[in-house]
């Protein structure tokens, strides 16, 4: 477990009033994180300038196009984050590989999968508006999208529930399999159903879509790389922080349960009891976990 | 002027909004817990 035990795990007729704080390890240093949230912020801003300024207009769709420099991205991150989201869970459900970490990796990818998710409906919307002439269609590539976003938010709301660290983690596990199934339907719906969104473009030769402009593919190239390494360092950051969580929700329990056996040493008006249970509790006392 | 302009504005006015909010709410937190939980102090070089 990344969350080291506190030391104040000590004999029960002495319990420690405020036990020391619950260390929680730093996934990378101070320095490494500072690197990569510069490159994040310098790499999104320069995905932005290409595509608002950099590329040029397009010869059918006009300015219309430019939003995909940033659905076309967002599209991958979804798809890595709710990939990464189904490994972390089979490897914490592997009891060989068990390890609070996959279980936070896969709470931090799933929240940026439903982010960048939520961005690819909207930026997909705000084109299809000027481009379908419409906001939104029941097509098999949105609908299908629309069901992996509910799914994963269902996802997340399900890490909400109460219980311990590990009952989260192996419920969540399971559903996060289950809710995985929907990635490849999204991915594979423009090919089985020919509805309104268009098939795979860039790499689908049947579609004969060629980007001569090379600042177009420039734009796409750094978009795509650019989001790519902010979802890793924004995957770092949340991970941490759920650990650090985990940390609190464990110095609070130890907390309380120290605070119990304290009432039960000294009695709560603070007089020694007397009986035998002062000094060893009974069956019922509440046990110390790591 | 394209006509398509203001979809283009609002749709990359939404993505740095998301992506700013996600940030600084996940640093804010980051922060909190911090005060909260001191980390492992790094090791000496």
């Amino acid at each position: 477990m990344s969350v080291q035990a506190p030391p104040s795990q000590a004999p029960r007729s002495a319990p420690s009033p405020s036990p020391a704080p619950v260390a929680v390890p730093r996934l990378v240093s101070r320095s490494v994180a500072r690197v990569f949230v510069v490159i994040s912020v310098v790499g999104v801003a320069a995905t932005f300038v290409m595509g608002l300024v950099v590329a040029p207009t397009d010869a059918e769709q006009g300015d219309a196009y430019r939003l995909l420099f940033v659905h076309v991205p967002s599209a991958w991150l979804a798809y890595l984050a709710f990939g990464v989201t189904a490994l972390a869970s089979a490897l914490y459900l592997v009891p060989r590989t068990r390890s609070p970490r996959w279980d936070h990796l896969a709470g931090a990818s799933a929240e940026l999968g439903v982010l960048f998710t939520g961005l690819v409906l909207a930026e997909g919307s705000l084109w299809g508006r000027p481009i379908w002439g419409a906001w939104w269609a029941w097509d098999a590539r949105l609908t299908t999208t629309a069901v992996m976003l509910f799914l994963y938010l269902g996802y997340l709301a399900l890490r909400r529930i109460g219980g311990s660290p590990h009952q989260r983690a192996m419920r969540s596990a399971i559903a996060a399999l289950i809710a995985f199934v929907d990635v490849p339907i999204v991915h594979f719906s423009v090919s089985w159903w020919t509805t309104l969104h268009q098939d795979g473009s860039v790499f689908n030769d049947k579609m004969q879509v060629h980007i001569h402009d090379a600042r177009m593919n420039a734009a796409l190239l750094v978009g795509v790389v650019a989001f790519t390494i902010a979802y890793a360092t924004l995957c770092v950051a949340r991970m941490q922080l759920l650990a650090m969580e985990d940390g609190l929700d464990e110095r609070e329990l130890q907390l309380a349960i120290d605070e119990r056996l304290a009432n039960r040493v000294t009695g709560p008006s603070g007089a020694t009891p007397s009986g035998p249970s002062a000094a060893s509790p009974g069956p019922t006392q509440p046990a110390v976990t790591a | 002027m394209d006509s398509n302009w203001p979809y283009v504005a609002v749709g990359y006015t939404l993505a740095a909004g998301s992506l700013g909010g996600y940030v600084t709410w996940l640093v804010r937190k980051l922060r909190r817990a911090e005060r909260s939980l001191p980390p492992v102090q790094e090791p000496p070089r």
